[in-house]
């Protein structure tokens, strides 16, 4: 034990504004938020925080903003529970939430220089993804990566998240943009329908260079790295980012926990490698 | 370190001594059972318990614990931490392993657990040395003696009790009371109490020990025990519950009826309950009870073995003795090593 440590709780948020809030879709929206003292989140792309609601409780979110945006972060939040509803429901422009973190490893950007990306997004994965991307993206880093691929994909036309971003990185001629719906809901779409994996074969990546990013519901993974190690994509250049419960996220509370591995610390950023490793991860 | 002998006069000493300064806690009688209890009079310690209900853990990490007040209207909050000095007296080795863990769990990668180390820093161990009852199987999991996180360890001798410091604190203790020194035959005799406690224990692994049951647990993984195991176990929790090395937690707000004053309390959590790992958007990581014994066993056997460098399991028993079905550790690691 060490003692002489100030009194100080892990457990304790500082209060961000809320300074933007979009609505997305039927269950999806969007939030800006702020620290008063005008200070940055200093995260890494891929990490999440704890945001709390005094009285509701508090929730695992993932970052969706680059930490090259300084001065606000950003958050995309699906209404699933009880903090996630009451911020949709019950929340607005100017309210406060508590946040803890930034928690978690994030994606090691720094080994992916040099190489070309392609990111593939399932749904909300294009949240914490979205994170990387604009890093990747952002004009003083764009230069340290090669070609820019990003496949997204979304159950139906209804359900598109970040939709005049992706217009965006579709005008890009440094970036190549696939997407495609599950299932169709929207007579003037001309895109793929199919699901994500479908994708894959259209992209004409280098697979000595390439690093594969993977964010989506826990079905997706298995079926993804099936197709990447079909194009001979080599593991060791294959990430992803884990959903878990990190109630805590300062691996205490054991909720996370896959085998030895406590997610909130060690992830929820892993390669391919020690996804192996653990039983129960995909 | 130098040994005292401690009369039974002397060990009354020691508690009204420790009751000064601290809330002492110690097995005291609890209708057919035993549990650690604030203890209002040295009468009421029954040195001979055979184990208690529940480990000492929860007056350091309590079942219900407020970790910060705050005022909705307001959205501020203020961390609560109490450090109400503690005194846990006549805790056997296993659960003096156990804190050892709940130490490390609550202070590792620098993310010091204020809300648990400002009262354990404050709390001191007296532990007391036992003898083996129906359930316990501390030999297979290395804790059937305590070489270190007590401040003071009692072995009985004779009619009187051998006693070592573990601190400077402990030292002191022992000295404020005046016992005095023990002689070569008394610490003979606390020998002699151990040995004859390790051969009594009959409860044991078959086939691996305290370091290889880990490589076990890693070769098993598919084993078709663990599905068997699931037509038994309830998945009620209570092995949870009474674990001395369970630390694992949920958080909730409590919020008062003027809807304003809160708490966001911590509870005690198991990870054989059906929701443990589930998350808000419906996936449950754990969904079968064969996956959330699995974990169960292999956390105490097998996945934080590198880190705490030990079985996480103490070998108390108690999971056993609460177990309606009597899903037992013991059994479990000798089907799998067959």
């Amino acid at each position: 034990m060490v003692a002489n440590i100030q009194e100080k709780s892990l457990y304790l948020p500082k209060l961000a504004k809320m300074t933007k809030k979009e609505r997305f879709t039927d269950k999806e929206m969007f939030f800006e938020f702020r620290f008063d003292d005008g200070s940055n989140l200093n995260h890494r792309p891929g990490q999440f925080v704890e945001l709390s609601i005094y009285g509701i409780g508090e929730a695992p979110i993932s970052i969706s903003s680059s930490p090259t945006q300084q001065g606000y972060f950003e958050l995309c939040v699906r209404s699933v529970g009880r903090v996630t509803s009451y911020l949709h429901n019950n929340l607005n422009v100017g309210d406060y939430v508590g946040i803890r973190g930034p928690f978690g490893n994030g994606f090691p950007f720094e080994k992916f220089k040099g190489h070309d990306m392609l990111f593939i997004c399932g749904g909300l994965g294009v949240a914490p993804l979205r994170s990387l991307i604009n890093y990747t993206l952002d004009k003083t880093k764009r230069g340290d990566f090669g070609k820019v691929y990003i496949l997204y994909g979304c159950k139906n036309n209804q359900e598109w998240l970040y939709q005049k971003e992706v217009e965006g990185w579709k005008n890009r001629a440094d970036v190549e943009t696939y997407l495609t719906v599950d299932k169709c809901t929207d007579s003037n779409w001309k895109g793929n329908v199919g699901v994500i994996t479908t994708l894959i074969p259209k992209v004409n990546f280098d697979v000595n260079k390439t690093i594969a990013v993977i964010c989506g519901p826990p079905i997706m993974y298995k079926f993804v790295v099936l197709e990447l190690k079909n194009r001979n994509f080599k593991e060791e250049n294959i990430y992803m980012s884990l959903e878990r419960r990190m109630k805590c996220g300062v691996g205490k509370c054991g909720h996370c926990q896959i085998n030895s591995v406590y997610v909130c610390q060690s992830g929820p950023v892993f390669d391919l490698p020690t996804v192996r490793k653990l039983q129960e991860a995909i | 370190m130098q040994g005292f002998l401690l009369t039974k006069e002397n060990i009354k000493g020691l508690v009204s001594e420790l009751m000064k300064s601290y809330r002492v806690v110690a097995p005291v009688k609890k209708e057919t059972r035993f549990d650690f209890c604030e203890i209002e009079k040295f009468e009421d310690i029954r040195m001979d318990y055979d184990t208690t209900i529940l480990p000492p853990k929860k007056h350091l990490s309590p079942p219900v614990e407020t970790l910060l007040k705050f005022k909705r209207s307001e959205n501020k909050a203020e961390p609560v931490f109490d450090n109400t000095p503690v005194a846990l007296f006549g805790l056997h080795p296993c659960d003096i392993k156990a804190i050892r863990h709940l130490d490390q769990a609550f202070s590792e990668n620098n993310n010091y657990d204020r809300h648990y180390l400002a009262k354990r820093e404050k709390s001191l161990i007296i532990g007391l040395e036992c003898q083996p009852y129906d359930y316990c199987f501390c030999s297979s999991v290395g804790s059937t003696f305590a070489k270190d996180g007590f401040d003071i360890m009692l072995t009985p001798a004779g009619d009187s009790y051998f006693a070592e410091a573990g601190s400077k604190k402990g030292e002191e203790i022992l000295k404020s009371i005046q016992a005095k020194p023990a002689q070569e035959s008394d610490a003979k005799k606390a020998e002699q109490f151990r040995a004859e406690k390790e051969k009594k224990i009959v409860r044991k692994f078959n086939k691996v020990n305290a370091s290889t049951v880990k490589e076990l647990m890693e070769k098993t993984w598919d084993h078709k025990h663990w599905k068997e195991l699931e037509e038994r176990c309830l998945a009620c929790g209570s092995c949870n519950l009474v674990c001395p090395t369970c630390f694992c937690f949920d958080v909730q707000d409590d919020v008062s009826l003027n809807l304003n004053d809160g708490e966001r309390k911590r509870l005690w959590d198991g990870c054989m309950l059906v929701d443990f790992a589930k998350v808000a958007g419906g996936e449950n990581f754990r969904e079968h009870r064969s996956q959330r014994i699995r974990h169960r066993i292999n956390r105490k056997m097998n996945y934080l073995y590198d880190r705490f460098n030990s079985p996480t399991c103490v070998g108390c028993g108690r999971c056993v003795r609460a177990c309606t079905v009597k899903i037992d550790p013991v059994e479990i690691v000798n089907e799998l090593s067959k």
